[in-house]
């Protein structure tokens, strides 16, 4: 073998070495939360997500829990075992607001997973139910998800996330072009960014991404991959939230996933 | 004949031992000293994936690396990337996108090579002013020198020392245009690379009277080689007023980030007071003895470009003087110790000081455990440099 080729070799098993082993689908059974909150902020609600894992099954249930980001590193990763046909609450284990986390769990079993965002104390505002995603249904590199509408007025406030699985830590940071439409359906301007390694909440998109008033909006995001230039394994969410000022209850605002060619 | 003692396999080994060297102790001041770490405003992921060698400043790299020029600030206080030049960040974007390593590493990377490259033009320009003799102790002097760590971190300081390493011994080996491609990129690498404008004229001019061309020709050739760092600064400012409208973010992003508002021009002053208000209070060593350190490397380099003075090194004394000048303007004497880095010349003197063998042992052997200090706490949050 001549020296040129053998050095080309060595050069393509390192670069291949690199760029890390193929994609690790998990489990066969699997939920994705893509918004596990708490917060301690004095004055206001003292959120708290509760979420639920059920086994319908008649023998143990092991599910594998992804936080991300946790509170600890040691709490990135936990095996969770639930009896037979019984209900068994998540601990948290994630940083406080204003940082977001994001769940994984998988199992070789059938599981169902319920996850509300309450006020710890009991009372207060309506629960938030969290939407529980297949991880499937992410976006993928090319693919464009579409939140809204999204309101900014005297009742209403709104905020945005974009989130991912731990599945994504090493695809991350992830770059996305992010549309802003009216209401009306005109384009207000559209963004480039990097998203970096942790879920990134926008408390006040009309405010970030500087539109002249307040009307309604809808987002489009669209991944276009990872400034590391590595696949996702899952890829990409994008919600949205709209709140009543008064009241303190939300919900999330519909969303649509356009897959890329 | 006899061969160089500093061959070149010799010159790397040593300095393969001494990379091995400063990342075992990042190693173990990362693993082993968790009771040591201090508060970090880096994210979760961040903190997760770095490599120990990239703290601090290393993040608004790793930020351009990976998802560009920010958005300019709207109010003092905002911290922004925009006080960082582009080539590092562009060089560490290339090799993560193209081998999907994570972008710190990437970094660390591109700073060990340019030192290996630095290294091997350091002792040929050595060799040509001083002799062999001078290679292997004013190698030594290079990486014992207790900031030189940061040749190996996410910093720019290895990728200026290496261009104008390059440029200058490009004149040496009359090879203009290598020159002028180092000089432009270093002008595109730290502000440093402005001051070695002059360094690269007056060099290429008194070669050109060596190889006995006349003044007008000598001078022409100074121009052309001590231009292309400024047009590498003129190229990032062009930049900076094509894309945000202002040529001199730079500054204005280096300036929002203290706790007063302040120009380059108000830096002198503020440095001044600093040091009144450290002697006179009497906080030189107990209250603040990193900062004291930084003040002793910059008059250490003063000294050392006197030297170079006394030995009738012009060119080498004013860019020793115009880098380590360049200080007090950024307001603060805290990254003095960094600042110096690229000034090669005066580790050459520092070389020196091994015709007094004893002395200049036990100078290296100190040097290297301040610099263990040094990496500990660079490490642990503890220090910026």
């Amino acid at each position: 073998m001549g020296r040129l080729t053998r050095t080309s070799l060595l050069a393509a098993l390192l670069v291949s070495a690199a760029c890390g082993p193929g994609r690790d689908l998990g489990l066969p059974h699997k939920a994705f939360l893509p918004a596990v909150v708490r917060s301690r902020i004095p004055g206001r609600v003292p959120w708290e997500t509760r979420v639920e894992v059920t086994n319908p099954g008649g023998g143990l249930l092991a599910v594998r829990l992804r936080r991300w980001p946790p509170d600890d590193r040691e709490a990135e990763e936990e095996t969770i075992v639930i009896a037979p046909r019984s209900t068994r609450g998540i601990p948290l284990r994630i940083p406080l607001l204003p940082s977001v986390s994001t769940f994984l769990l998988e199992s070789a079993d059938a599981f169902t997973v319920t996850a509300v965002v309450r006020d710890r104390r009991g009372g207060g505002p309506p629960p938030l139910p969290i939407p529980v995603i297949e991880p499937e249904s992410l976006a993928r590199p090319g693919d464009t998800l579409r939140v809204g509408p999204l309101l900014s007025d005297r009742e209403h406030r709104s905020h945005i996330g974009f989130t991912f699985p731990a599945t994504e830590r090493e695809a991350v940071p992830f770059r996305v072009r992010t549309a802003v439409i009216g209401a009306d359906g005109v384009r207000l301007g559209t963004w480039e960014q990097a998203l970096h390694g942790v879920p990134q909440i926008i408390e006040d998109p009309w405010a970030f991404y500087e539109l002249r008033d307040r009307r309604p909006l809808f987002v489009e995001v669209t991944l276009l991959g990872g400034t590391r230039g590595r696949k996702p394994v899952w890829g990409l969410w994008v919600y949205g939230i709209v709140t009543e000022i008064a009241t303190n209850a939300s919900r999330f605002v519909e969303r649509t996933v356009r897959r890329g060619s | 004949m006899p061969p160089p003692v500093s061959t070149t396999r010799r010159l790397l080994l040593v300095t393969l031992a001494w990379v091995v060297w400063v990342w075992l102790i990042a190693l173990v001041a990362d693993q082993a000293m968790p009771w040591l770490r201090g508060p970090t405003k880096w994210g979760y992921d961040l903190v997760r994936r770095v490599t120990p060698l990239a703290r601090w400043d290393s993040g608004w790299y790793i930020s351009i690396a990976e998802g560009g020029y920010q958005q300019p600030p709207k109010a003092f206080g905002q911290e922004t990337n925009h006080a960082f030049f582009p080539l590092y960040p562009l060089l560490v974007r290339l090799l993560t996108r193209t081998t999907g390593i994570e972008t710190s590493l990437a970094g660390n990377l591109i700073s060990g090579a340019a030192l290996f490259g630095a290294v091997l033009l350091f002792a040929d320009w050595i060799r040509r002013r001083w002799g062999e003799p001078r290679v292997a102790p004013a190698l030594f002097a290079l990486l014992a020198f207790p900031t030189s760590f940061f040749f190996l971190s996410v910093y720019t300081e290895s990728l200026a020392l290496f261009l104008a390493l390059l440029a200058v011994v490009s004149i040496d080996r009359s090879r203009p245009l290598v020159a002028v491609l180092a000089g432009y990129l270093s002008g595109l690498t730290r502000i440093t690379g402005v001051v070695l404008a002059p360094y690269l004229a007056l060099s290429s001019m008194a070669k050109s009277r060596q190889d006995g061309k006349s003044w007008g020709r000598a001078v022409a050739a100074g121009m052309l080689t001590g231009l292309p760092p400024i047009l590498g600064f003129l190229t990032f400012c062009a930049y900076f007023e094509y894309r945000f409208g202002d040529p001199f973010l730079f500054m204005k992003a280096q300036h929002n980030w203290g706790t007063m508002e302040k120009t380059a021009l108000d830096g002198p002053r503020i440095v001044a007071k600093m040091i009144a208000a450290d002697v006179t209070t009497g906080r030189i060593f107990h209250k603040s003895p990193a900062r004291t350190l930084e003040g002793v490397f910059l008059l250490l380099f003063a000294f050392l470009a006197i030297r170079l003075l006394r030995e009738k090194r012009w060119i080498e004394s004013l860019y020793v003087f115009m880098t380590i000048g360049l200080v007090p303007f950024t307001g603060t004497l805290e990254s003095a110790g960094r600042y110096v880095l690229p000034a090669f010349p005066a580790f050459a003197v520092l070389g020196g000081l091994s015709i007094r063998p004893s002395l200049f042992r036990v100078a290296v052997v100190l040097g290297f455990l301040l610099q263990a200090a040094y990496v500990a706490i660079f490490v642990n949050w503890l220090w910026a440099g």
